[in-house]
């Protein structure tokens, strides 16, 4: 399964990164990540839109300091697999609150929310009343879906060598109603983000 | 373009591919894995160990919400699991299992373990024993499922570990049982830090409500770890890594774990009178407690024993064991449990 997720990251990176050119600090951009969670493996690709940029100057005694606030929204699609437990594929839209450093590192804050399908890794069977066994097919769950996370990265478009961000990024994703109440689940990303347009 | 969009709806197929084994062999080595789907829990149920003898050994945790899979340590791997094959089933509201909902009542874990026991005949055959190891809370849901209308003629065998078939017993049971060994500790001058408040709570408090039944449940647990004459081997590795190496998710246990207190899934079996029916059970029966069981006391086997006349039940008590005397004494524990299994 691990490499069936590599694989797929890879290949779906090469469909779009062929279309690239030098683009600003902010940028339309496609998101792809490693999205684990302890040894359990996953992925995450998601399309992001910048819709605000602010410069800011910050007063400091070693002078001016600046950096740039920058808000967009993602939208996402992914996995994670858990042998013995289920795989769990959901749809997400994340607000990124991100500052960006002038020297090409940055830092995010991303609530998200979205909804997602398990899918029972194991032969799910129902027995009725009479004893009758029968198997359910596709069995699994819906769950609304909503998502915390921080991340810190480099921005390798501030110096301008290539299109792009790489970030590592941990997270909670919560899932409800999960018996009656509401599953955490913790996740690390290791992703990068491609820019897309000027 | 179209030669992307084709090639990303064959990477999506490839990933959404998976193979879900459903044809079980009948006989040999198994370790299978599949879900009880019931009453908006899917529940997952896994068997291991050697079908050839036709028997499985159904552990009915503790809890409720305790985790199954706990009991499959080293040791059961390497001597039980040789035996016959042991099935770990996944209450409602436990460990992995999983779903939006579904009853929280007792009698709808009554149902799923009914649905289980057919299942499992359906799997591995209707000629297959099956035999109940009820341990705790699970020492509850075995006699209340047994009692109920045809369910024991789906079993061959009941071996009950520190079991609470009456929840007002046991309270009053443990109440009494920290009052008495816990002055004779004070006497002996063992523990006094720890020993002291809770004789002074069991002096000014009785065991009655749910409030006094979780702090007695806290004080019992705490009680074990201050008796020296229970043995403890450290032979089975921490339960985090019995739970990582079976992949079961810890959140989700500890989910499940929550909902069940939550929902406050003990207080019906509080109603229930188990020993007016337990005269009903003719199954070959087997009882085993710690001697230092401040949980589920001995005196909750005694009453067993007066009450299930007819099937004449095997009892033991390991001196050197608490609640769980298959962690405390393995070896003694799971040979009496493996010659009764094959004598009956």
């Amino acid at each position: 399964m691990l490499y069936r997720i590599l694989f797929f990251i890879v290949a779906s990176a090469a469909l779009f990164v062929q279309a690239q050119d030098i683009p600003p600090v902010a940028s339309n951009s496609l998101r792809i990540s490693y999205m684990g969670s302890v040894t359990y493996p996953g992925f995450k690709v998601g399309y992001e839109m910048p819709y605000k940029h602010t410069q800011v100057f910050k007063e400091r005694r070693t002078g001016v300091k600046t950096f740039i606030k920058e808000r967009s929204l993602n939208v996402n699609f992914g996995m994670y697999h858990h042998p013995t437990f289920h795989d769990n594929y959901f749809l997400q839209t994340e607000w990124n609150l991100r500052r960006q450093k002038s020297k090409g590192m940055f830092y995010e804050f991303s609530p998200g929310m979205g909804a997602s399908r398990t899918f029972l890794t194991s032969a799910t069977y129902k027995v009725d009343d009479r004893g009758n066994v029968s198997k359910i097919p596709m069995a699994g769950n819906y769950y609304a879906l909503l998502s915390v996370s921080g991340s810190a990265g480099y921005n390798f478009t501030v110096r301008g060598n290539l299109p792009g961000k790489v970030y590592v990024k941990p997270g909670l994703i919560f899932l409800f109603p999960y018996s009656k109440l509401a599953y955490v689940r913790p996740t690390v990303e290791l992703g990068y983000s491609w820019n897309l347009s000027k | 373009m179209i030669k992307h969009k084709s090639l990303l709806i064959i990477l999506f197929a490839l990933l959404f591919h998976s193979c879900q084994k459903d044809d079980f062999s009948k006989s040999g080595i198994i370790n299978d894995h599949f879900f009880l789907h019931s009453d908006g829990q899917n529940m997952p149920v896994t068997v291991a160990g050697n079908l050839d003898p036709g028997k499985l050994l159904l552990i009915v945790h503790g809890g409720p919400g305790g985790n199954a899979l706990a009991y499959r340590n080293k040791y059961v791997k390497a001597n039980v699991e040789s035996e016959f094959a042991v099935v770990y089933w996944y209450q409602r509201y436990a460990g992995n299992s999983q779903g939006n909902g579904g009853d929280t009542h007792i009698s709808a874990y009554r149902n799923d373990l009914r649905k289980l026991i057919q299942l499992l005949k359906s799997i591995y055959g209707a000629d297959k024993k099956v035999y109940l190891f009820a341990h705790s809370w699970g020492g509850f849901l075995a006699p209340y499922f047994l009692v109920h209308e045809e369910n024991q003629t789906l079993v061959d065998g009941w071996i009950q570990v520190g079991g609470a078939h009456d929840y007002a017993l046991n309270d009053s049971l443990t109440h009494q049982m920290l009052k008495s060994i816990g002055k004779q500790e004070i006497e002996a001058g063992n523990n006094l830090k720890e020993w002291d408040p809770i004789v002074e709570w069991c002096e000014t408090n009785d065991h009655n409500g749910s409030k006094n039944a979780a702090k007695l449940n806290r004080y019992a647990n705490f009680a074990e770890t201050l008796i020296h004459e229970i043995e403890r081997p450290d032979i089975f590795g921490s339960d985090l890594s019995i739970m990582l190496a079976n992949q079961i998710s810890i959140t989700s246990g500890l989910a499940n774990s929550l909902a069940s207190n939550y929902y406050d899934i003990t207080q019906p079996a509080y109603d229930v009178k188990l020993r007016n029916e337990l005269h009903i059970i003719t199954l070959p029966t087997m009882l085993l407690w710690g001697k230092y069981d401040f949980v589920c006391p001995t005196g909750l086997m005694d009453e067993l024993i007066e009450h299930l006349e007819s099937t004449a039940p095997e009892s033991h008590i390991f001196e050197k064991a608490g609640h769980a005397p298959m962690y405390n004494e393995p070896e003694l524990f799971w040979e009496t449990v493996i010659r009764f299994v094959t004598n009956h």
